[in-house]
């Protein structure tokens, strides 16, 4: 699994850094959210599909 | 060094803060049985006013438009991803009049452009700094005057105060007027009968806020006030207006709804005292009971948008120039995406739901608010054991058309 963050639509909100601290950052001084693993382990899967239905911005897709 | 003078008084001396709720959003106990399935059941957009279903006074600003309600949870999800169809300047007449040239009213790229400052003071490791220096000890505070007695009434004695004094230790307000603030904070929102007590609490408000804006510049330190007034757009300052409506919303927006949806989250879980008990028992149930108690009854029943050309939602034609009640409680009760809707439920299967909004204008503060309801909810399972309701009052449940909360929740817990 593999998930894509849209800069266009992305401010900073972070719910995704809660949910799932170990495949999102936001650095101190980004107003938008990165990726930090090319493959979701599994571990993480469950969570990072809840960010991606319930961020704010709409802007996570999954692939 | 600038010197900041006391908050000034409201001017109506009759006001009452704690009696606004029945004035502005009715005495309605189940706006979603008694109204909101019923518009559903008519079409994802029904032209008319939600509040002609409670013979509620139309808002400022509806004046002469055509009108519509936005209630599937498609048709709202439609609405909130196009900001420029669907223009927040709906809200001149009422945000704008009392909170000023806020982001609420703007729409992008003036918005895009402000929000991202905003948003920088409202960071995760922000926030979570927040929790330990300013939230904990609010928290503390009111479970310590509460924690001996066996019985409390959590309304009055903990989640309205709570939220409010945690805004006003951010802004560092002077504890002696926080009554004052208090009063002025809501009436802000005041736009019946007349809008003057909103102006006049509007115009003392900004005076404050302008000068705790200009000695945070001349002396600023870590909190949001010294953000707001060091923050820069294109090496610009952030405009006073902006930086001072900002002030106006958050002092209300900040307290009022997440004190609302607190209660919301209490009352779901002690009138489901199984869920309660699964929720003491483990804790990492938590933050799903804070996301169902937003969608069961997030703060915000019903907001607006104004469109800006002619469209269709959801095969409904909306003329140019309409205002749309967009209809958050209905989307978070739309049976075809959230089975049994009216019932609480913290086990189930999660899906998007409105009650911070979505999209350009979804909340700013929604990790401040999750925040501080988990500490809330946690705080209340571990100090007071074997919290439940007091079976001596009539069992709680929310009221209001608008804007909800139960009137009060009287519970009882060991000693």
């Amino acid at each position: 699994m593999r998930v894509t963050v849209d800069l266009a639509r992305c401010t900073g909100i972070a719910n995704c850094v809660v949910q799932a601290p170990r495949v999102f950052e936001l650095g101190d001084d980004d107003d938008h959210v990165r990726v930090l693993v090319a493959e979701v382990p599994e571990a993480d899967q469950a969570a990072v599909q809840s960010a991606v239905r319930m961020c704010p911005q709409g802007a996570l897709t999954l692939e | 060094m600038t010197v900041i003078e006391p908050i000034q008084d409201l001017d109506d001396q009759t006001f009452n803060p704690y009696l606004a709720d029945e004035l502005i959003y009715g005495d309605i106990a189940d706006p979603y049985r008694s109204a909101i399935d019923g518009l559903l059941a008519r079409g994802p957009v029904v032209e008319g006013f939600y509040r002609d279903s409670f013979g509620m006074p139309h808002l400022p600003g509806d004046e002469g438009r055509p009108h519509f309600m936005v209630l599937s949870h498609k048709a709202v999800d439609h609405v909130l991803n196009d900001p420029i169809t669907f223009s927040n300047k709906a809200f001149e007449q009422t945000l704008g009049r009392g909170f000023g040239h806020t982001i609420s009213v703007m729409d992008p790229p003036e918005h895009t452009q402000y929000r991202k400052i905003l948003q920088r003071a409202f960071r995760p490791a922000v926030v979570a700094a927040w929790g330990e220096e300013i939230v904990g000890p609010v928290v503390d505070d009111l479970i310590g005057k509460i924690r001996d007695g066996g019985r409390a009434e959590l309304v009055d004695h903990f989640a309205r105060p709570y939220p409010y004094n945690v805004i006003y230790r951010m802004l560092g307000l002077p504890q002696r007027d926080i009554e004052t603030f208090y009063k002025l904070t809501i009436a802000q929102i005041m736009w019946f009968p007349t809008d003057a007590n909103a102006v006049d609490a509007s115009a003392k408000l900004g005076r404050y806020f302008t000068q705790l804006i200009a000695q945070r510049r001349e002396a600023p330190g870590d909190d949001v006030v010294s953000v707001l007034a060091t923050s820069e757009v294109d090496g610009e300052h952030l405009p006073d207006d902006v930086a001072i409506s900002f002030l106006r919303q958050l002092i209300n927006a900040g307290g009022d709804t997440t004190f609302r949806t607190t209660t919301a989250l209490f009352t779901g879980l002690l009138t489901n005292p199984e869920q309660l008990d699964a929720v003491r028992s483990d804790r990492s149930l938590v933050p799903q009971a804070i996301e169902e108690a937003l969608r069961w009854d997030g703060p915000v029943v019903a907001a607006s948008r104004l469109t800006t050309t002619a469209c269709e939602i959801e095969g409904v034609a909306v003329p140019e120039g309409a205002m749309l009640d967009m209809m958050y409680g209905s989307a978070n009760h739309d049976a075809t995406v959230f089975d049994r809707p009216h019932d609480f439920d913290i086990f189930r299967e999660r899906h998007r739901h409105f009650g911070f909004a979505f999209g350009a204008h979804n909340c700013l503060g929604q990790q401040l608010a999750r925040l501080e309801m988990s500490r809330a909810l946690n705080a209340l399972l571990d100090e007071l054991p074997n919290l439940r309701l007091d079976p001596d009052h009539p069992t709680p449940h929310m009221v209001g058309a608008m804007m909800r909360t139960p009137r009060q929740l009287h519970v009882l817990f060991d000693r």
